[in-house]
């Protein structure tokens, strides 16, 4: 039974439903999450553990309803936030994928509430030159930073790569690695100059149909993708 | 294996596809009996079993033979095996046996045009297909828009008035119609591959496909050939990395050649998914002979293609690839 409560064994389901109710509160139209805040939303204590892990695992994701339609989070949901930036600050030699995602989220508070100072961004060098296939694979683990207002390198590297992005998307969708296809459509929702012959709002449908069902990250990704669509602010491709 | 991490010591640039068409041209001569249809080939009605690996080895290897030197080792092989192919079929007679039999289908004329195209002629073929295609059953038969154009093909080659508009035929496969490229599985992707072959004449006249083809090969044609790498479909693959030779301007492709090199058996088999076989029966010559010829004429376009200037990294012509920033809904 200890083995059931302890956070590391609980947590992929507590991802799961984490990731479900800030789906439906990206699907909801304005509507946001079904109670006054994420803990109470998925009836975990705020300070419970699992809770503070789920959080650190979503990252900047766990603050997507707030970021993405541009209202003030939950003051339950920030101080949430800021016990999971805390308490998993990243070693030294942290994975990129590791630093970026407590930047995200460390980034994510900050432009939600004003407070604190901007940390410094990991490495990015490699977004300008990692094989396609190797990016698609990278930038879709970083997902929660395709977001709209938290600036990064990670989205100015992206940008530049509108076409090996779509490849990617193309790739995941033929191995059927829907997680990645669906972290690549966000940052395709993200970035200017991605082909229209990808067809991404019909891929962003598709991959929801084809993956939602058994990852609540696949309808995470994909909702917020969908969301940036309708309301991100058209950028113009670099020259 | 990844195209992404192909073994660093393995041979690069033209030397990889040198390798590959002198191993398959190997194993395709060792074989070449193994093409010869049944002396009943024409009373059996199973064309796909009987003949279609004669005239596609004859499609093929006039391929290699224009793409490659003369004096050549690879040429001389390319040219005995076509001509093995045309004794094979009694130098044409096959052709006029299948046409009697089903004297109303089109793969007779399909299988002879390849050979007519290299100057291999039967007169009383030709007489026939000309009287079929005159008629109006053979304009109206149905086909699949992507079979059409390989009809429309072998019209061409044989001085045939064309049985429909070329170009309407081509927007109307799948390819044509611009498909979302994440839709891509295996039987679009044979229809794609098939409308660039015929379109551009077996590679001969890359500047035949329309800009819009063009764009969105070179944007997505990299996606869907290292999918097939990576799931060792290489049957598909090596049609791919031929579509890609058949570009007016072909992205670089050294790691997916790599990859695709290390697919191929010691012997120059290639197989249809997976491992090369080690079998090299009846049953393993069925399999393997398509993805083999495939490896063979791939290699030959890819060796006498030009590259685009590998240095640009925009490999996707900026002018028809029409960015979406201003689309969203």
């Amino acid at each position: 039974m200890a083995e059931a409560t302890s956070p590391a064994s609980g947590l992929p389901d507590a991802v799961q439903n984490t990731a479900s109710v800030i789906a439906s509160a990206l699907a909801g139209g304005g509507n946001h999450l079904s109670a006054p805040d994420l803990a109470g939303s998925v009836a975990l204590s705020a300070h419970d553990p699992l809770l503070v892990a789920c959080v650190r695992v979503l990252g900047a994701d766990a603050l997507a309803p707030a970021l993405l339609y541009g209202v003030a989070a939950a003051p339950a949901d920030v101080a949430l936030a800021e016990t999971a930036r805390d308490a998993y600050p990243p070693p030294p030699e942290a994975t990129a994928a590791s630093a970026w995602s407590h930047w995200g989220l460390a980034e994510a508070l900050r432009t939600l509430t004003g407070r604190g100072v901007r940390e410094t961004q990991p490495d990015a060098d490699w977004v300008a030159g990692e094989p396609w296939p190797r990016l698609a694979h990278r930038m879709a683990q970083l997902a929660p930073l395709a977001v709209p207002g938290v600036e990064s390198a990670l989205a100015t590297g992206a940008a530049k790569r509108p076409v090996d992005l779509g490849r990617g998307f193309v790739r995941a969708v033929r191995r059927r690695d829907w997680l990645q296809a669906a972290g690549l459509g966000r940052w395709l929702a993200l970035v200017p100059g991605v082909p229209t012959t990808l067809g991404l709002d019909a891929g962003l449908d598709f991959v929801h149909h084809m993956g939602a069902a058994a990852d609540a990250r696949v309808a995470l990704h994909v909702r917020a993708a969908q969301l940036m669509r309708v309301t991100a602010p058209v950028r113009r491709a670099p020259a | 294996m990844s195209a992404a991490d192909a073994p660093v010591d393995a041979p690069t640039g033209s030397g990889v596809q040198a390798a590959v068409l002198r191993r398959a041209l190997g194993w395709l001569s060792a074989h070449r009996e193994r093409f010869r249809p049944p002396p009943d080939a024409a009373e059996r009605a199973e064309p796909d079993v009987t003949v279609k690996p004669l005239g596609e080895l004859a499609e093929l290897m006039a391929a290699v033979l224009r793409r490659t030197a003369p004096g050549g080792q690879e040429h001389a092989l390319a040219g005995e095996l076509l001509e093995a192919a045309w004794d094979a079929s009694g130098r044409g007679e096959l052709f006029l046996a299948l046409a009697r039999a089903e004297p109303h289908a089109t793969y007779p004329l399909e299988m002879y045009a390849a050979f007519a195209g290299a100057g291999r002629r039967h007169a009383g073929f030709e007489a026939f297909a000309r009287s079929a295609a005159a008629t109006r059953s053979w304009h109206c038969t149905e086909r699949e828009p992507t079979r059409a154009l390989a009809v429309l093909g072998a019209e061409r080659r044989l001085g045939l008035a064309p049985h429909t508009d070329p170009a309407a035929v081509a927007a109307g496969t799948w390819l044509g119609g611009l498909p979302e490229p994440w839709a891509f599985e295996s039987r679009s992707g044979y229809a794609a591959t098939h409308h660039v072959f015929h379109v551009t004449r077996w590679g001969a006249a890359p500047e035949l496909l329309p800009a819009d083809v063009r764009g969105h090969l070179a944007a997505w044609l990299p996606a869907w050939t290292v999918a097939c790498l990576e799931e060792e479909s290489w049957d598909l693959a090596g049609e791919l990395l031929a579509v890609r030779a058949c570009l007016p301007e072909p992205p670089p492709a050294d790691a997916e050649w790599a990859a695709y090199a290390a697919g191929q058996g010691p012997d120059g088999v290639v197989a249809p998914r997976g491992p090369a076989p080690e079998a090299t029966d009846e049953a393993a010559f069925r399999a393997c002979y398509h993805p083999t010829l495939v490896a063979a004429f791939a290699a030959a376009l890819t060796l006498t293609s030009t590259p685009a200037d590998p240095a640009d990294p925009a490999l996707p012509d900026p002018a028809a690839l029409s960015p979406s920033a201003g689309g969203r809904p």
